[in-house]
């Protein structure tokens, strides 16, 4: 089952223009509610202003604000090629946060830089999270280019400072595109104040990129969420995160490697043969088996992912509270949930300059990047990140308040 | 130069919510107007310009009567100064036909007989005015400068639920914020009350709203005490 919308996040340093691009996009795609901005047009015009894209976001913002049954953090617009989610989230931590915990996944980034200012710290900051999150489709704006009199030479040189600090991350933009979101310079049409830049524009950028891995084939993981009694049966609902799974099939739930058979398949009420990736479904079994919240059903005969007791990760600590070496936390990876204790930080690094703060230090500090070792409380069940994402990142949780995301890096079989 | 930036009904949670640099400055806080019945414009910025609470004197003449009253310049701290000028402040040298104006306006729209660009359209023109001849004065040889600003009240109670509009004439306030700090020793920022939405609409909040580019902390000011400051100011 294909994908029916490409999401993406666009991310940089506060004022070059994100809001100011979010609302071109709209306004470029007619994707703003007919009339819904009239009365906006027509204030700016009574002040002797051009309307600013920033305040169709902020409109959007508005009536997302007084109908709370509107998700806050998409925004929609299509192209002829494509429909697409804008991921919005007011701020790194959000974003890290919705991307780590799943709540919005992007599966590419435009990464935004203001030809005059150039790279900022958030420039950097954003830029490790999206090194960190794996995501390989990225496109560099360089915004602000009629502040800049649409100079090739200084777009070459902020190209040239971005291009060298992303390959610093493994992050090798796919476009580098010269824009004015204000004067909508290469957004959905090609600029005649740069001609100089024979590239796409970044709407073709966009509808370039491809859905990323089809999850349906790949091996099955099914993380259960929930087991419910109805009845004599049992069934073990979660969502299928990647592969199929069909009644009769031969099914071992991990970390407990209990092997049983598919009985049914429940949606809603309704029974269905086979199910794949992406669905949330309910399931019984041939034999009533005993499992919890947190075990992963896989398929017999198909590769199994790892079960760890020391976990090794990247994180991004988002809290003012120093994780210190020694302390216990709460870890929840898919729907696993456990205990861990800090066992050893590696390396830490700030995470605006990248530079390395020290080797075996004692407690990472707000906004660091770590590089940790965890010693779990129990088994989890994991998988490399570029495989199944949903088990490959984690969250710490203190005082019911996420604290960190990270990705899991080598995974110690025990 | 003392420069008084007099914003009628600006928002002190709108400044704060989209962290209006320019309006904010160095110092800024909200006003106590505990010692007033009601937020009226009028008793405000008499109380303001006169260091007296006005209420009782000016309820006294009544609701459509207040807007003929004018301070005396002895009455104001205008008084302390050689060379001053105040542009269109209530109380003092507002010119009653604006206040007419927009009585007219609110009444046609209510009676349906003009649609909200129409509204809007006259109040816009007399902020252009006033905007031209407040940053024409910031070059002028004045000892003090107060312009007043009713155009975010005057809006705002129409259109004062539709945030964004609203935001489009904060940042237009913005700007003649920095452009008056770039010239003024000391820059004031003034709103006799705030404002808070009834749907769409708009009334009156219970505070209002102080910002400074000096390092002074005012605390929960009072209306009356800005005659002290004014002249803690000419006195430096």
């Amino acid at each position: 089952m294909g994908k029916e919308q490409f999401n993406f996040v666009i991310v940089g340093h506060v004022d070059h223009g994100k809001s100011t691009l979010i609302g071109r996009l709209l306004y470029d795609t007619n994707s703003l509610p007919e009339g819904k901005m009239d009365e906006l047009k027509k204030t700016c015009e009574m002040m002797g202003k051009p309307l600013e894209f920033a305040y169709l976001l902020d409109h959007l913002q508005e009536e997302r604000e007084q109908n709370i049954t509107i998700d806050t953090t998409q925004i929609f617009f299509k192209t002829q090629k494509k429909e697409y989610v804008i991921i919005d989230a007011p701020g790194h931590k959000e974003f890290l946060k919705n991307m780590i915990t799943g709540a919005s996944l992007a599966e590419s980034a435009i990464l935004i830089v203001d030809a005059k200012e150039g790279v900022q710290e958030q420039t950097k900051r954003h830029s490790y999270i999206l090194g960190l999150l794996g995501l390989k489709q990225v496109i560099v704006v360089i915004n602000k280019m009629d502040l800049v009199e649409y100079k090739k030479e200084k777009f070459e040189e902020i190209k040239k400072e971005i291009v060298s600090f992303l390959s610093r991350l493994n992050i090798y933009p796919s476009f580098i595109i010269p824009i004015s979101a204000m004067e909508g310079d290469n957004i959905a049409n090609k600029s005649k104040n740069i001609g100089w830049y024979e590239g796409l524009t970044v709407l073709e950028a966009l509808d370039t990129f491809k859905d990323t891995d089809i999850m349906e084939e790949k091996a099955l993981r099914l993380p259960i969420q929930d087991v419910y009694k109805f009845d004599e049966r049992r069934i073990l609902a979660g969502r299928i995160e990647s592969g199929k799974i069909k009644k009769n099939d031969e099914i071992i739930l991990l970390p407990e490697y209990t092997e049983t058979i598919v009985k049914s398949i429940e949606e809603f009420n309704r029974q269905r043969d086979v199910v794949e990736a992406g669905i949330s479904i309910g399931i019984t079994t041939t034999e009533p088996i005993f499992t919890e919240r947190g075990s992963v059903i896989c398929k017999k005969g198909e590769n199994l992912p790892k079960i760890i007791n020391t976990l090794q990760g990247n994180i991004f600590w988002m809290s003012k509270t120093p994780f210190k070496k020694g302390e216990r936390i709460f870890l929840k990876l898919a729907t696993q949930e456990v205990e861990c204790i800090l066992e050893k930080i590696i390396t830490k690094m700030n995470s605006s300059s990248l530079e390395s703060i020290g080797n075996d230090e004692t407690q990472i500090e707000n906004t660091e990047v770590a590089k940790i070792i965890c010693k779990l409380d129990k088994p989890i069940v994991v998988e490399d990140f570029n495989i199944t994402p949903e088990l490959g990142r984690f969250v710490l949780i203190q005082n019911e308040d996420i604290c960190a995301g990270g990705i899991l890096t080598n995974i110690y079989g025990d | 130069m003392i420069v008084i930036l007099a914003i009628d009904a600006l928002e002190y949670d709108l400044v704060e919510k989209w962290d209006m640099k320019e309006l904010k400055q160095l110092k800024y806080g909200k006003t106590n107007l505990s010692d007033y019945s009601e937020p009226r414009t009028m008793v405000l910025w008499s109380s303001i310009l006169s260091g007296k609470n006005k209420e009782e004197e000016i309820l006294k003449i009544g609701d459509k009567e207040m807007w003929n009253f004018k301070l005396k310049t002895e009455e104001t701290f205008f008084s302390m100064f050689n060379k001053y000028l105040a542009i269109d402040v209530p109380g003092f040298t507002q010119d009653i036909k604006y206040h007419e104006l927009e009585r007219e306006q609110l009444k046609k729209f209510f009676n349906k007989e003009i649609d909200v660009d129409e509204f809007d359209k006259p109040l816009f023109e007399h902020h252009k005015q006033n905007k031209e001849q407040f940053l024409k004065a910031l070059n002028g040889d004045y000892e003090i400068v107060m312009g007043y600003f009713g155009l975010i009240d005057v809006v705002g109670h129409i259109s004062f639920g539709l945030e964004t509009k609203m935001k489009i004439l904060y940042k237009e306030m913005e700007e003649i914020a920095k452009i008056a700090e770039e010239k003024a020793d000391i820059l004031l920022i003034l709103s006799d009350h705030g404002m808070e939405a009834i749907g769409r609409f708009g009334d009156h909040s219970d505070h209002g709203f102080w910002s400074l580019n000096i390092n002074k902390e005012l605390g929960f000011i009072k209306p009356v005490e800005i005659y002290k400051l004014i002249k803690e100011f000419k006195e430096k």
